[in-house]
């Protein structure tokens, strides 16, 4: 007869205040399997643990119930308790007692008489338990950042050089992001492109980093540790191993196109290179307005280039790469212009948004660092800037707080003032959010020493008037509407998640918000985990945060994609699903059902070779032991290990 | 197309222009009216001041009389539009259903749909129509849109055009051959019922209108509400006096501008009822 | 001004939300309805600041004031507003309420002209156009105002002197009884349910 172990715990008096620990004990020991029963104030406790340990190896125990607190709280500890006494970790199961019994009933003998049933179920359960062996995954010591920003190169630089291979994919021409576009950083002012270039080099220069401008991710497989990432690398046009970066080609192109480094405030040709700090310095032909690809004429390009380098033939390339871990870096996009209709912004050329106004600031920008009128090219003597302009917004645009608006506008209002002495900023705001170290004194500053005006109170509506712009506003702190006759608006639009955030978040299997930003595994304890292993998130594409955030949780990325890899082998769960090839019939319904894509096709062959049949497999290091295949399959040939139908009937049979 | 027609009470006293000229048009273009019979009072603003479940049961009276004839309700009358969709909005929820049987002692299936006048004109075969049937061009008419409150607000009742940037009656125009004026007060209030119970307010608002379209270099208005009409049109010399103003900008329903275009003389359709002069407008 | 804070007043606070079918709650005073509103050079509170004194539910300072006969019912406010709290309904809920209790309004004339109007629409069935502008001129005591527009107004055949009753006037005036009443008894109903909430939660 198997001798079951039960270790009753009290908790303290979380336990024994609801259940009578002693009457439990009494009745367990009557059971027929259980030939040890004990109880101790707290099991999980270093001297509790050798109880159960001595009496595993004293008693020669053949399965262990502990009747505790829920398993999410330390069914590992008493399963690595088992391991070290010589008993099969998977030969223990805990009876919860407390979150299912004794915290959410008062009645003592009602508690008490539902504890005797628990530790019963548990112990039925126990005795068709099967010794299960732990699963070894190998891991590839690569990584994949998507996503070229200052969260996707701190991840990429963190990881080379931990020596780490990193593969940093970026979908524009160039690396650095939106930072490259600012023009200087809060709380600092720091000159955004001076502090990002030098990694940006860093990155080029890495020898660790494989770097993939002008490329996308088209598809991934596999699972942590065994990734199989399909790239697809646009066409440039231009030969990367020729090209020189001299420029001349970019001097003598014909054609001129808004250019969206400059957010369509200055132009761009038709081969170009975004910014003149771009790495990797290596221009992109657009095709969309390449009169070449358009009219069959041109090639001007062609002929100035010294180096050979333009090639019209080039076609689009798909390289499959395999990485042990990914870092989701994608970073996010402003809010498109046609919200907010009372703004006029779309239709009013003098309403710009917060990184319009950036370029327009930038000293290597559009305007050459002056602040000018989109509409007639004069500097403007009054400027207002409206915050929350669709965010906070449940209804027209987003109802999150952007959370680096208060700050950047208070950057602008003091920038506008470096640059044109005479002008005056007004900010109307509805709360000012500046909770990050110097960053309530940078907002004090721009009122207090640099002359931006403060009204409290959002903007009904803008209209032209002559060339002008009237502003009708409100003071909710005087209790009047207030009209402000401007020059320049500067709308701080909300921040959202790139366009296509959905279906990236699809192909990689991760989950997402409605918004579409990508969900860490817990909002407070997991901020760079998903619920997909080896995936892990840094930046703006998990939520709006500033650059000192950024960097730190890209950097936390890193660390976790380093904790991956400090091992040769990864040590996985073997709660996992498992098919009967006898039986299976191959008809693949589980293979449909699995959301972790964890069913393979296996070929069964007799002697010569011959097929036979195919049948399903399940992968032991992706499977996450949902169970969704074993209701599937119509002949009950897959079985859950850990919870296969035996032991849930007997557990069901003992009530 | 046949729609059960309402015409609100302004349409048969003061508006009666705007009943004339629609008449005329409407005819010629294929839109069949039938008036409601014994329809009653929508409530206008009052009600919906006074007593919530007036608001809903006066209209109510005329939605279910409308779905009885198993037509589409057309109003020309804004307000009248906004209390009829309102009160549909709300009969949309059983509970409403309910206390409107208690009130009215009649049933409503909740399906009426309501419209506009405007809405119907700018509809693709109506629009087809009219563009087949001008003879005379508004050409030389700086036509200044302007659409008023309750047309377009609030949009989940009125769902009509873009409550920000509509371009309904722009449509309207440049079909007819007119000069559309691009000006900002196309949506601001007018002051409505405070042209009695608040004069000085109304007028303040009208001079803002009326300033603005002269500055936009309008030279006339295309209104779609009788009570625009009324405040744009028979206020100016009031106005004028006030702000020490000259302000001479003729208000035309755009149903009389169809109508002119249409090649009928200004007579049968009701512009010498005008209190603002058309006429000097349309000699050019 | 001083307020006193008292639990109490959020009586009102709570049948006002129900009289709106909204909740006050939501507005986080914002202030883009008092920005876009045409009234606001004239009124005595702003409307955002209507709606913060509806939060501390200050019945009297509301009724009181002259604000809330105010709004011309533009609907810019609640087109506007990014919280969907509709403005416009509030204002109309507090007239609506204060109405029902008979409290009369600061601002007479806009109380008096729906009084007349809703009076020959019970009578007739539909507006008498010219009767209302007679009898509020009466009432304003102002006979002879707008005078000036007669003459032009009656060529152009715009002024009906004989009034139009419909035929279904008697099924109006008892459409406006049995309002009037269910109004009445909802009123009532939603105080004693408030009360009672209140006397269990505080």
């Amino acid at each position: 007869m198997p001798g079951i172990g039960v270790f009753v715990c009290w908790c303290g008096s979380n336990i024994a205040s609801t259940v009578d620990v002693e009457r439990v004990v009494e009745e367990v020991s009557k059971l027929r399997d259980v030939s040890f029963v004990t109880h101790y104030k707290y099991m999980c406790s270093s001297p509790g643990q050798n109880i159960i340990k001595e009496a595993i190896q004293n008693s020669k125990l053949e399965g262990v119930v502990v009747a505790a607190c829920s398993p999410r709280m330390h069914e590992l500890t008493f399963r690595k308790a088992a391991k070290e006494a010589g008993l099969n970790p998977y030969l223990l199961e805990m009876a919860n007692i407390r979150e299912q019994c004794s915290w959410v009933h008062s009645d003592k003998k009602i508690a008490t008489e539902k504890a005797i049933q628990l530790i019963r179920m548990s112990v039925a359960k126990v005795t068709k338990n099967l010794p299960l062996e732990e699963i070894k995954v190998s891991v590839i010591h690569r990584a994949l950042v998507i996503g070229g920003g200052i969260a996707g190169i701190q991840s990429a630089l963190d990881l080379a050089e931990a020596g780490i291979e990193t593969l940093l994919l970026e979908r524009t021409p160039s690396i650095g992001g939106h930072m490259a576009q600012l023009d200087e950083t809060f709380p600092t002012l720091d000159c955004s492109q001076c502090i990002l270039t030098p990694k940006m080099v860093s990155v080029a220069q890495n020898p660790h980093i494989t770097l993939h401008t002008y490329s996308e991710l088209e598809k991934v497989d596999g699972f942590v540790g065994n990734f199989r990432v399909t790239i697809k690398h646009k066409a440039r046009f231009v030969d990367e191993k020729k090209c020189t970066g001299c420029g001349l080609c970019q001097q003598k192109c014909p054609t001129q196109i808004p250019a969206e480094f400059d957010e369509g405030i200055g132009k761009r040709k038709a081969i170009y290179i975004p910014f003149p700090q771009a790495v990797p310095n290596i221009p992109v032909i657009d095709k969309e307005h390449c009169i070449w690809f358009k009219k069959g004429k041109c090639r001007v390009c062609e002929k100035v280039c010294p180096a050979g380098a333009i090639n019209y033939e080039q076609q689009d390339e798909y390289i499959t790469e395999e990485v042990g871990a990914i870092i989701v870096a994608t970073g996010y996009r402003l809010m498109p212009k046609n919200v907010y209709g009372e703004y006029g912004y779309g239709r009013f050329k003098d309403v710009i948004n917060g990184l319009e106004f950036e370029r327009m600031l930038s000293a290597s920008g559009p305007t050459s660092g002056k602040v000018l009128r989109p509409s007639d090219g004069k500097e403007p003597k009054v400027v207002v800037f409206i915050q929350c302009a669709g965010s906070r917004d449940p209804r027209k645009g987003v109802p999150y707080c952007s959370r680096i608006c208060c700050m950047y506008t208070a950057k602008h209002s003091m920038l506008l003032k470096h640059k044109c002495p005479g002008v005056k900023a007004i900010v109307f705001y509805i709360d000012i959010r500046a909770g990050g170290k110097g960053y309530e004194e940078f907002v004090r500053r721009a009122e207090e020493e640099e002359g931006a005006t403060f009204i409290r109170g959002r903007v009904s509506r803008i209209y032209q008037k002559g060339n002008k712009l009237i502003v009708k506003g409100v003071d909710t702190l005087t209790g009047s509407q207030l009209e402000v006759e401007a020059d320049l608006v500067v709308l701080a639009t909300a921040i959202m998640p790139q366009e296509d955030a959905k279906e990236l978040a699809q192909k990689l299997g991760i989950s997402y918000d409605e918004y579409g930003f990508f969900t860490e595994a817990h909002p407070k304890l997991r901020p760079v985990e998903t619920s997909k292993a080896g995936v892990f998130l840094a930046g703006c594409a998990q939520a709006p945060k500033d650059i000192p955030d950024v960097v730190a949780q890209a950097s936390g990325a890193a660390s976790k994609v380093l904790a991956l890899f400090s091992n040769k082998e990864l040590v996985r769960e073997p709660i996992i699903a498992k098919v009967d090839e006898v039986n299976c019939v191959g008809c693949f319904a589980c293979e449909k059902s699995c959301p972790a894509q964890a069913i393979t096709r296996k070929e069964i062959r007799d002697k010569s070779g011959n097929l036979i049949k195919e049948v399903a497999k399940v992968e032991p290091g992706v499977c996450q032991g949902c169970g969704a295949c074993v209701v599937t399959c119509r002949g009950g040939c897959i079985r859950l290990e850990g919870f296969s139908d035996e032991q849930l009937f007997a557990e069901v049979n003992v009530l | 197309m046949k729609f059960a027609y309402y015409p609100g009470c302004s349409l048969k006293g003061t508006a009666l222009e705007y009943e004339k000229s629609l008449i005329k048009v409407c005819k010629d273009i294929d839109i069949e009216l039938l008036e409601i019979e014994d329809w009653n009072c929508c409530g206008a603003t009052p009600a919906h001041q006074v007593n919530k479940y007036l608001a809903i049961a006066l209209p109510a009276r005329n939605i279910i009389k409308a779905e009885k004839m198993g037509l589409s309700l057309v109003t020309p009358c804004a307000a009248c539009f906004s209390r009829i969709r309102f009160a549909s909005h709300y009969l949309k929820d059983n509970r409403w259903r309910e206390i409107l049987l208690s009130v009215l002692g009649e049933e409503y299936a909740g399906n009426l749909e309501s419209k506009h006048l405007l809405q119907i004109f700018i509809e693709e075969q109506i629009q087809q129509k009219i563009k087949e049937k001008i003879l005379k061009p508004l050409s030389g008419l700086k036509v200044a849109c302007y659409y008023g409150c309750l047309l377009l607000r609030p949009p989940e009742v009125a769902s009509f055009d873009d409550p920000e940037h509509p371009t309904a009656m722009e449509t309207l125009v440049h079909l007819l051959g007119g000069e559309v004026v691009e000006w900002n007060f196309y949506n601001e209030c007018c002051g409505a019922s405070f042209a009695l119970s608040n004069p000085q307010a109304m007028e303040n608002l009208v001079y803002k209108i009326l300033l603005d379209a002269t500055f936009s270099g309008a030279n006339c208005f295309m209104v779609a509400c009788p009570l625009c009409h009324s405040n744009l049109d028979t206020r100016q010399v009031q106005v004028n006096k006030h702000f020490k103003k000259h302000f001479s900008l003729p208000v035309f329903y755009f149903t009389q501008l169809v109508g002119l275009a249409l090649g009928y003389p200004p007579k049968e359709l009701g512009l010498y009822s005008h209190l603002t002069n058309p006429m000097g407008v349309l000699e050019r | 001004m001083e307020l006193l804070f008292e639990t109490a007043k959020l009586k009102f606070t709570r049948i006002i939300n129900q009289l709106a079918e909204n909740s006050v709650e939501k507005c986080y005073l914002c202030g883009k309805c008092t920005a876009g509103c045409p009234m606001a050079y004239e009124m005595d509170i702003q409307i955002h600041q209507i709606m913060r004194f509806l939060k501390l539910g200050e019945e009297k300072v509301l009724l009181k004031s002259r604000a809330i006969w105010q709004c011309v019912g533009c609907q810019t406010c609640s087109s506007r507003c990014p919280k969907e709290v509709d403005p416009a309904s509030f204002v109309d809920a507090l007239r609506v309420y204060a109405t029902l209790t008979k409290q009369k309004a600061s601002e007479r004339a806009v109380e008096q002209f729906n009084y007349i109007f809703l009076e020959i629409i019970r009578h007739l069935g539909r507006i008498y156009e010219v009767g209302l502008v007679g009898l509020l001129n009466i009432f304003y005591m102002q006979p002879f105002r707008d005078i000036a527009l007669a003459p032009k107004m009656v060529i152009g055949g715009k002024l009906n002197f004989i009034p139009h009753k419909i035929k279904g006037s008697k099924e109006i005036k008892r459409i406006f009884l049995a309002c009037e009443e269910l109004a009445q008894k909802d009123l009532k109903a939603k105080k004693e349910l408030i009360e009672k909430e209140f006397q269990t939660t505080f």
